[in-house]
């Protein structure tokens, strides 16, 4: 309790400090941490979870729980958060969590099992906000810390959207609302260690939750947001202006780190999977020795280096994010890497009439880094007497086009999502494949292949880890012996800290959470585990 | 002396364009590891952060930035000629349609019409830029056109040719035009400034076709990059150099056009007045 | 009063295509918001969302005609809809934001080196031969350069390498919006650097443009008459001279309001700057119809404005207008 005063005392010197400048020099109490999550000229007054673009970044993990928390970068780890424990029954169709005790609201209310319920029967009611197409048939509480969600369809593989991408919200303040879709809720309550404490258009503020259930944390008093566009942050990284953000820096060594890489910090760990997604309804393409050719003309180590920066990796043939994933991956592929062989290449090419070895490659013009990866490619493909014109277009045609299929090959990236399986649904189910000229929402390639879509249909009918990894393993297998798309390098999740204030960031040693500042809820996973700098 | 300097500038600049690429012949998007480098003896002007180098990217570039600035042009001084000739000419209802059309882009704020057209081409080649320019460009020099087709047409030889039973179209294209052949120069080489600078602007806000090299795109790569944040101060400013030098030349050459038009602007020093 | 009647008309019907065109352009695009927005949010969204989002961010089915119709009833009742990169925010709150910004900042930069151009411009052509001729070639080169070139060159010197100025924002982080003389101070000095920055690049176009209106009237019998009457040169040049020279130029500084506009995405892009031009980039990058068609509609509108207050003003100018009704 004595701890509590303390740090509240020190709250209120730290907010009185801040107008002086958003380093309060001589205060004995701890600084605000500056964070900058997405760009924006301005924010909006806008805290519902459940808005997509237009909600204030911080709403989900530091205002609003989710009941389990997944580890991206250790996929299969689940920690426990609002919820204690959950258990499947009727065959995957029905999930009951076991709550936490002690919890409450910001305003003081305690949290039950009615306010998941209700979060999860708004969720069936307004379609519009179940932006994971959860089946819900019903969500009902069993006792004040056990509810009960049911299910239309078998959803072991919906976990992670369930348990860690659905914020529970307050029942008590929401259900007086008529339409929680157009609900902007400009003032907050929520159960997570951070509320609400000032907002303008180019600034707003959270402060520590003094009665958060875990005890003692978060030790970061404050939080401030002030809106940077992606330019005036290259500035304010410069000058030091930011403790923690999320963004591509063109000369990191440069603009940040500057010679000071103990207190300039980054960590970049992958976050999905980029690759070359060729055309299968190309009938040139649709030839695996010609992807074949093109996989091994390909020098990745380049494309990172020059294209990339050197800020990811190239990816593991299966197009699994390594570390992290070893269980997910085949063991004889274990140790399997890219190589250039531009005479296999070749010799592969010999059957194929050369006049058909010409593409167009598409790619998103505001995507530099695309554009310079493709360039790359081109040059490549060039030497194994494949033609490639590189065409940007913008980022709306680019989506539009290879939605549906209109393109000979492109660069295109798949989140890799709680384990991997989720980026390789994205990537090869056949259930999402359309004809062209149809927009698909994911295997753009249009990959059609029995024994993909039954593994993938595997995974989804257990919640056994181990069967789930091993059918995890096959899509690999088919990745890397079939090459339905050729998988580049990782797409990098962006986190500079600087260790200043604050220590305990994640890091490759310990990655216990996304580093990235608007990666939700790892973000507040990140603030709780942050500690006060020693001088 | 303002015309020979201009014209000098145009010449550099046009031999650049089309003959420096056969000299230099390198492709301008090639990428190297020796990224970000200083002027050098291999690079005289450095090299971006993908290792391309510089100079040859300005010269590649000036083709395309020089190419999207006369394609314009032209697309939108033939459209303004034609509306406001023949707007000018025939006057009445011909010429209430014509002037309300040319009134209403006059008005229309043009660099955010561009923007809306530009995000929504379903392809950016470089066509496609000059097209939009021009689109958006086209309306002032018909209105300059038809004020002065509006005084060319009371002129005795309109009259004549007109009595003498010559076509319309005739008159206004073979007897009027050539009359105000010094207006459209001056209107032409105008549009070729405005169109570089729009077709920088576009590409600066990533809205024109980037995988194609003109000095827009290069600009946009340098500041996607940080150049000066960076101190590569080689890679930002000879892009926007050029685009100055080039619009620099041909308002000299503009002057130059005003001055044999209309004596009374010339500097010559007339007498300095106190 | 007919000229004044049929300007009005035109503007009417001007207005008239400015709606439709803004109406038509945005849903000749490729693809829609929607499939841009599950693009952008990659795994987050899960695609059998996708058709209940589209009802809600209002985008409908419906035939263009209907659609056309309902756009213009919502239009006659002040209705703009919810922005889709902001939802649930109104298009009318979004522009409500940031318009000020805009009108300010570019509004007065613009105003000033209108003033100062002119001036300058009334100057060199009444002393030509003088040193003044030097600032010929100077504002030449100046009118070819590209705006955000320089603006970003002058943001690294003053902002980035000297800290004379703020490099983006329009205010202080810490400073609350309000009537407070601090407010206003950080205002001002936020805007300081981005209004230069357009003062020195748009003053060139009203010094050259003024300067040969101005010879040309220079050599009019008029204003030989009053020279030779023996008016002192400062009358003749600023009440006879300047007064005619500058009235094809109120025309001009009307339309060029749009160009302003215009040119305010650059400088709001390079400074940061929270205004309209902005909003308008973000609106086209996200095909946020609602937004773009918002943002053009109120750009339209003012140019429309400002260009039948130029029209009055020459009315008042310049009494030939009156009687010529064309």
């Amino acid at each position: 309790m004595k701890r509590c005063l303390a740090v509240l005392l020190a709250l209120a010197l730290a907010g009185c400090s801040s107008s002086g400048g958003p380093t309060g020099k001589n205060s004995t109490s701890a600084p605000p941490l500056v964070i900058h999550a997405v760009d924006a000229g301005t924010f909006q007054e806008d805290f519902n979870p459940y808005h997509l673009e237009g909600v204030n970044f911080g709403t989900s993990g530091m205002i609003y729980e989710t009941l389990m928390y997944f580890n991206k970068l250790k996929p299969g780890e689940i920690v426990p958060w609002l919820a204690l424990k959950y258990e499947w029954s009727d065959k995957g169709k029905s999930l009951t969590f076991t709550l936490r005790p002690g919890v409450k609201w910001t305003d003081g209310q305690p949290f039950t099992a009615d306010d998941v319920a209700f979060t999860f029967q708004m969720l069936k009611d307004h379609a519009q906000l179940n932006t994971s197409a959860l089946e819900i048939k019903d969500a009902q509480a069993l006792a004040p810390d056990k509810v009960r969600v049911d299910f239309k369809t078998t959803s072991y593989a919906k976990l992670y959207n369930i348990a860690g991408g659905s914020p529970i919200v307050p029942k008590h303040l929401w259900d007086k609302q008529q339409d929680p879709a157009t609900f902007t809720n400009a003032k907050p309550v929520g159960t997570g260690p951070y509320k609400l404490s000032k907002f303008s258009a180019q600034l707003y503020e959270m402060e520590k939750n003094p009665s958060y259930w875990q005890p003692g944390k978060p030790e970061v008093p404050l939080l401030r947001f002030p809106a940077y566009t992606a330019n005036a942050l290259q500035t304010a990284l410069q000058q030091g202006e930011v403790d923690w953000a999320g963004a591509f820096v063109p000369d990191i060594q440069k603009i940040f780190v500057q010679g000071k890489p103990e207190q300039n910090k980054f960590f970049f760990p992958p976050e999905g999977l980029v690759s070359l997604l060729p055309n299968l309804t190309n009938p040139v393409l649709a030839k695996p020795e010609v992807r074949q050719a093109m996989s091994l003309a390909i020098d990745r180590d380049k494309i990172v280096r020059v294209a990339e920066r050197g800020y990811t990796k190239v990816a593991h043939p299966t197009g699994v994010p390594m570390p992290g994933g070893e269980a997910y991956v085949p063991p004889q592929y274990k140790d399997a890497a890219f190589q250039v062989d531009v005479a296999k290449a070749k010799e592969l090419l010999k059957g194929v009439n050369p006049a058909d070895l010409k593409f167009t490659l598409l790619v998103p013009s505001p995507f530099t880094d695309w554009v310079n990866a493709a360039q790359l490619i081109r040059e490549d493909l060039a030497k194994v007497g494949i033609t490639v014109e590189t065409r940007g277009v913008a980022f709306q045609d680019w989506v539009s086009k290879v939605g549906k299929g209109d393109y000979d090959l492109s660069i295109r990236g798949a989140e890799a999502g709680p384990t991997p399986y989720f980026q390789m649904r994205f990537m090869l189910f056949g259930g999402l494949a359309k004809p062209v000229g149809e927009a698909a929402s994911g295997n753009y390639e249009r990959w059609k292949d029995a024994e993909t879509d039954r593994l993938i249909e595997e995974y989804a009918a257990t919640d056994d880890l181990a069967e789930q990894q091993k059918a995890t393993q096959g899509l690999g297998r088919i990745m890397v012996e079939k090459l339905p798309q050729l998988p580049l390098f990782y797409s990098p999740g962006w986190a500079q800290f600087r260790t200043t204030k604050y220590v305990g960031w994640p890091s490759e040693q310990d990655p216990y959470a996304m580093p990235s500042p608007y990666a939700s809820p790892d973000a507040a996973v990140v603030l709780l585990h942050l500690k006060p700098a020693v001088k | 002396m303002k015309i020979k300097i201009g014209i000098g500038i145009l010449v550099f600049f046009t031999l650049m364009a089309v003959l420096g690429p056969l000299l230099i012949g390198a492709d301008p998007a090639a990428t190297g590891d020796d990224g970000l480098q200083g002027p050098s003896a291999a690079h005289w002007l450095g090299t971006t952060q993908t290792g391309q180098d510089i100079l040859t990217q300005i010269v590649y570039g000036a083709r395309v930035s020089m190419g999207v600035g006369l394609l314009s042009a032209v697309i939108a001084n033939v459209i303004a000629v034609a509306v406001g000739l023949v707007g000018g000419y025939f006057g009445g209802a011909v010429d209430e349609v014509l002037s309300v059309l040319t009134n209403i882009f006059l008005v229309l704020p043009a660099l955010p019409l561009i923007i809306v057209l530009a995000g929504y081409l379903p392809q950016r080649g470089v066509a496609s830029v000059a097209v939009v320019i021009a689109v958006t460009g086209w309306a002032w020099g018909a209105r300059v056109l038809r004020a002065q087709t509006l005084s060319v047409r009371r002129r005795d030889f309109v009259q004549a040719a007109r009595a003498s039973g010559e076509g319309a179209l005739r008159i206004v294209f073979f007897e009027i035009l050539p009359v105000l052949l010094p207006v459209i120069a001056t209107s032409f080489l105008a549009t070729v400034v405005a169109a570089i600078l729009a077709e920088a602007g576009l590409s600066f806000l990533g809205l024109a076709d980037l995988s194609t090299v003109s000095w827009g795109s290069m600009l946009y790569f340098a500041q996607n990059g940080q150049a000066l944040l960076i101190g590569a101060w080689w890679w930002f400013i000879p892009p926007g150099l050029c685009i100055a030098l080039i619009g620099t030349g041909l308002a000299l050459v503009n002057f130059g056009i005003d001055e044999i038009a209309n004596p009374r602007l010339r500097t010559v020093k007339v007498k300095a007045r106190t | 009063m007919r000229f004044l009647a049929r300007r009005l008309g035109f503007y009417l019907l001007t207005a008239w295509a400015a709606v439709t065109l803004n109406f038509l352009i945005p849903r000749l695009m490729p693809g829609d918001p929607v499939e841009l927005l599950v693009a952008r949010m990659k795994g987050n969204v899960d695609p059998a969302a996708i058709d209940a989002m589209r009802r809600a961010f209002g985008i409908s089915d419906a035939n263009l005609w209907q659609q056309y119709l309902d756009y213009l009833g919502n239009l006659a009742q002040g209705e703009l809809g919810r922005s889709i990169t902001f939802f649930p925010a109104e298009v009318s709150t979004v522009i409500a934001g940031s318009l000020p910004w805009t009108v300010g900042l570019v509004g007065v930069a613009t105003l000033i080196s209108y003033l100062m151009g002119t001036s300058l411009g009334v100057l060199m052509a009444w002393k030509r031969g003088t040193w003044l001729d030097g600032v010929l070639p100077a504002a030449t080169f100046m009118h070819a350069v590209p705006y955000f070139w320089v603006a970003l060159a002058l943001v690294f010197v003053f902002g980035v390498t000297l800290q004379w100025f703020p490099v983006s924002r329009a205010y202080g982080l810490d400073v609350m919006p309000g009537f407070t003389g601090e407010f206003a101070g950080s205002v001002v000095y936020h805007a300081a650097l981005p209004a230069v920055t357009i003062v020195v690049a748009s003053m060139a176009d009203r010094i050259l443009g003024m300067r040969n209106v101005m010879v040309t009237t220079l050599g009019e019998d008029y204003v030989v008459m009053a020279e030779a009457k023996g008016l002192t040169s400062r009358r003749v040049m600023w009440a006879y001279a300047a007064r005619n020279a500058i009235l094809p130029n109120i025309t001009s500084f009307a339309l060029s309001l749009g160009f302003v506009v215009g040119g305010s995405v650059l400088t709001e892009i390079v400074f940061s700057y929270p205004g309209i031009g902005s909003m308008l980039l973000k609106g086209v990058e996200n095909e946020d119809f609602p937004l773009m068609q918002g943002i053009f509609l109120v750009i339209s509108l003012a140019v429309l404005v400002a260009n039948f207050l130029a029209d009055l003003a020459y009315v008042v100018l310049d009494p030939r207008t009156r009687q010529e009704s064309e």
